[in-house]
C-alpha cells in the first residue's frame, strides 16, 4: 500500500509525507480528536495552518497525526530561519536529516548481525514512524544520542540527560515503550508502555525539561 | 560438537554453573560506554554452558569462524533461576533454561518462558523489558568486543570448566545412585 498525504501549511507551502506502509489509523488507534482539541485560530496565526483542520475527524491518518500534534507547533520560530517545510528552522532540519541518515545507515550496518542471530529486522512501518518521531522531536530541538535496532524487533532511540538514560523502543508490531535507567546505580527508574505519538513526545519533553 | 550425545535435563544445569552469551555492539557503541546495551538482550537468549564450553567459544559461528567483534557475557545460573528476586513484575518460575544442543555446539542452552507471561506480544512488553534490563546489568564477568582474555584469565576459565564438568559428572552419578536406591525400595 503506498499513499501520499499532503499537508498544507501557510496556504502555499507544502509538506509531503511519503507514507509507504501505514494502514489507516494503525498508529492512531488511541488518537481521537474532538473539535475542542484543536485551537484553529491560534494555529492559523502561529503556523499558518489552513482550515483543513476543521475536518480533522474525517481526515486520513497522517493528517490526524499532524492535527493532533498541533500543540507541538507552539514554539515561535524566526521566519527567516525557517526551511522550506515551514516548521523546522535550518539547524533543526539539518539535525533531523543527519539523524535520519544515521538511522538508515545503522539499520543497514546491523542487518547482517540481526539475520545471523535470527532477529526480526525493523519493518517499513516502524522506520516511517521513527522518522516522524525524529521530525517532531527536532521541532523541540530534542535529538536522540544514539539510534539503533532492538533485538525485540524494531528500533531503539537512546537519550541521555544528566544521570539518566532513556531507551525508547519502537516495535515492528506498532506498539512502543520505554525504560529510564539511572546511570550510576544501573537501576531501573521507570518502565512503561506508551500509546500514542503524543505521549512519546510529551514524555520526552518531560525527560529533558 | 554434539557427537551423538544426548540432551541433558534442566536440573543438570546447577546453580553455580555459568552461562556465556555473545552480543555484538550496536553501530554507535563506543569503548568505555556500557556494554552490552539493554536493546541487545533477548528473552530467548542463547548461551553456552560452562560445563562444556569456554567463554571465548561463543565467538565461533556455525561456520567455525572466530568473530572477535562480539563481546561475551557470563551469567550465574543462580541469577537466571532467581530473576523474580530482582523485580516484582517477574513471577517466580517464569523463565527456564533448556539444554538445546546443536550439531556444532553441544553446550548450547536457551532461555524459554515457562508460562505465557513472557510470550512476545503487546501485553507482555513491560515484563519483557524488565527482564531484559535485569539481564543486561546482572552479569558476573564480561569481555568487551575485541577484548581477548589474558593467560591468567584463560587459566581461570580452564579451572571453571574442569570444576563445572566434574560437578556435572558427580550430579549425574548421584542421580543414578538415587534411582537405583529407589528401584530397590520398590
Amino acid at each position: 500500500m503506498s499513499e501520499k498525504y499532503d499537508l498544507y501549511i501557510s496556504g502555499e507551502e507544502e509538506i509531503e509525507f511519503q507514507n509507504s506502509s501505514i494502514d489507516d489509523g494503525y498508529f492512531l488507534s488511541n488518537m481521537e480528536i474532538s473539535e475542542d482539541d484543536v485551537d484553529y485560530k491560534s494555529l492559523s496565526n502561529r503556523a499558518g495552518f489552513t482550515d483543513f483542520l476543521s475536518s480533522a475527524n474525517k481526515t486520513r491518518p497522517f493528517e490526524k497525526v499532524i492535527s493532533h500534534s498541533s500543540s507541538y507547533f507552539e514554539k515561535e520560530v524566526e521566519e527567516n530561519e525557517l526551511t522550506d517545510d515551514g516548521v523546522l528552522n535550518r539547524k533543526q532540519k539539518y539535525q533531523y536529516d543527519l539523524l535520519y541518515k544515521k538511522l538508515e545507515s545503522n539499520i543497514i550496518g546491523e542487518t547482517q548481525y540481526l539475520i545471523e542471530e535470527g532477529i526480526e529486522l525493523p519493518n517499513e512501518l516502524v522506520i516511517d514512524f521513527a522518522q516522524n518521531i525524529l521530525y517532531f522531536l527536532a521541532y523541540y530541538s530534542i535529538y536522540p544520542d544514539k539510534l539503533t535496532t532492538t533485538v525485540e524487533g524494531g528500533i531503539c532511540l537512546i537519550f541521555y540527560n544528566g544521570s539518566e538514560r532513556m531507551y525508547l523502543e519502537l516495535y515492528n508490531e506498532g506498539d512502543y515503550g520505554y525504560i529510564i535507567e539511572d546511570l550510576e546505580s544501573k537501576k531501573l527508574k521507570e518502565n512503561k508502555n506508551l500509546n500514542s505519538l503524543d505521549e512519546i513526545i510529551q514524555r520526552l519533553r518531560r525527560f529533558y525539561f | 560438537m554434539k557427537n551423538g550425545r544426548e540432551k541433558l535435563s534442566e536440573n543438570k544445569i546447577l546453580s553455580f554453573h555459568c552461562l556465556y552469551s555473545r552480543h555484538k555492539a550496536y553501530s554507535q557503541w563506543e569503548k568505555d560506554v556500557d556494554y552490552p546495551d539493554f536493546n541487545q538482550i533477548q528473552i530467548d537468549q542463547s548461551f553456552n554452558w560452562s560445563a562444556f564450553s569456554y567463554p571465548v567459544w561463543t565467538r565461533f559461528n556455525p561456520e567455525k569462524e572466530y568473530m572477535p567483534n562480539y563481546g561475551i557475557m557470563s551469567y550465574k545460573v543462580f541469577t537466571i533461576k532467581n530473576l523474580h528476586k530482582y523485580s516484582e513484575l517477574i513471577p517466580k518460575n517464569s523463565i527456564g533454561i533448556e539444554h538445546a544442543p546443536e550439531e556444532y555446539n553441544y553446550s548450547h542452552c536457551q532461555l524459554y518462558p515457562i508460562n505465557s507471561d513472557f510470550e512476545k506480544c503487546k501485553i507482555n512488553r513491560e515484563k519483557r523489558r524488565e527482564l531484559r534490563h535485569i539481564l543486561s546489568r546482572r552479569w558476573v564477568k564480561k569481555l568487551e568486543p575485541y577484548e581477548e582474555p589474558n593467560k591468567i584469565e584463560f587459566l581461570r576459565y580452564f579451572s571453571v570448566y574442569i570444576v563445572h564438568r566434574a560437578s556435572l559428572y558427580f550430579s549425574k552419578l548421584y542421580c543414578k545412585k538415587t534411582k537405583v536406591n529407589r528401584s530397590f525400595s520398590f
